[in-house]
């Protein structure tokens, strides 16, 4: 079945992303259709994993953003979700510039105020992250670039509580701010936020997935 | 023929329609460049509002190269997507919002610069700007959120006005 799986992947043009473009949406429901013989002869059974996806998809909160016909809902998810992502990794951004040398006259310390805004930006990313991923659930769940990019953004953040706690809460230690090693973190910062930026715009383009849905 | 339908059939609209994986970074690009611009205007109009105080107006203006880079990555991604099919944007209410935003926004930057630029650096840093910089921060933050907002409600909002 797994040989099966890579062969669709592959002929869809997934794996290579080159021979056709189609949505999203339209790949999933070709991808469907050709699985469903498989699904036919293994079993019928969804997993355990499936049938929480399925609770959370057909849940109200997430059937009105899915499928709301005011602009509020699944539009307003994704813009907001964008918001957040301009205001916590444009500041963060600016963080990183200045520890690598950039503006240098541009004293370290008050650049603590921004942390405020990243927070409540990450807070708003989390919500309307998790509200998008339930408006559908079974698909989303299974797509593996949702967990590469999940990935990045928790070593981003981890990156970013180092950043804050060696440059912002050592008074004791100014020297820490301009070392080579602070330089060191806002580079791997950078980098880790555009790969985070990268796997969550490629969700709806690379559809590697585990599979079964 | 129409304006779009020239655009089309230029060869340039074609070679950009035949490279698959063109219209995925671009986007990526854009999402990237977005993130420069907001960052860093962002930064300097808090400033300019009265926030970040201890900051020098002229310091956070030096993070302005950055700012520039990531508009001109926009324009160069904004202009390949337009240019691959501008019948999407055209016919698209929030396509010239947007656009009437970055006028809004570019021209507030320019006032900025001609008529204010001046006084910067009689500003201290621990000082409240006055008046007409709150002003200026306050419309240039506004307008790049309203550019971000248009933009990514483009396909949901106004489609079909033509």
């Amino acid at each position: 079945m797994a040989f099966v799986t890579k062969n669709v992947a592959l002929e869809f043009g997934c794996a290579r992303g080159v021979k056709v473009v189609r949505t999203f949406k339209e790949t999933l429901v070709r991808y469907k259709l050709r699985q469903l013989p498989l699904h036919l002869d293994v079993s019928m059974e969804e997993t355990q994993f499936m049938k929480v996806m399925t609770w959370l998809q057909d849940s109200s909160i997430a059937i009105w953003v899915a499928e709301s016909e005011t602009i509020w809902a699944y539009p307003t998810m994704l813009t907001l979700h964008t918001f957040g992502l301009a205001i916590l990794v444009g500041s963060n951004a600016v963080i990183d510039f200045r520890l690598l040398g950039f503006s240098r006259e541009t004293p370290i310390p008050p650049l603590k105020k921004l942390f405020g805004p990243m927070w409540v930006a990450l807070a708003i990313n989390a919500i309307t992250g998790v509200l998008l991923f339930m408006s559908g659930a079974r698909v989303k769940g299974l797509v593996i670039m949702l967990y590469v990019k999940l990935v990045f953004v928790a070593l981003a953040l981890l990156v970013l509580l180092r950043i804050r706690r060696i440059v912002f809460e050592s008074e004791t230690r100014p020297e820490a701010v301009t070392s080579p090693h602070a330089s060191w973190l806002a580079a791997l910062s950078l980098c880790l936020w555009a790969a985070a930026t990268l796997s969550g715009r490629m969700m709806a383009y690379w559809d590697w997935s585990f599979g079964e849905y | 023929m129409t304006f779009t339908q020239w655009i089309e059939a230029t060869t340039l609209s074609e070679t950009l329609r035949s490279i698959r994986w063109l219209w995925q970074w671009a986007e990526t690009f854009h999402f990237i460049g977005l993130t420069l611009l907001i960052g860093f205007v962002g930064f300097l109009d808090l400033r300019l509002m009265g926030f970040m105080q201890g900051v020098p107006i002229s310091a956070a203006k030096k993070f302005m190269p950055w700012a520039i880079f990531g508009f001109a990555l926009n324009v160069v991604t904004g202009l390949s997507f337009f240019l691959t099919f501008p019948a999407r944007y055209t016919d698209n209410g929030a396509f010239f919002a947007k656009m009437l935003f970055i006028v809004i926004a570019g021209l507030n930057a320019l006032f900025f610069e001609t008529r204010l630029g001046a006084r910067v650096l009689a500003i201290g840093p621990n000082d409240d700007p006055p008046m007409s910089f709150k002003i200026v921060g306050t419309l240039s933050i506004v307008s790049w959120l309203a550019v971000l907002y248009f933009g990514r409600m483009l396909p949901y909002l106004w489609q079909g006005i033509l």
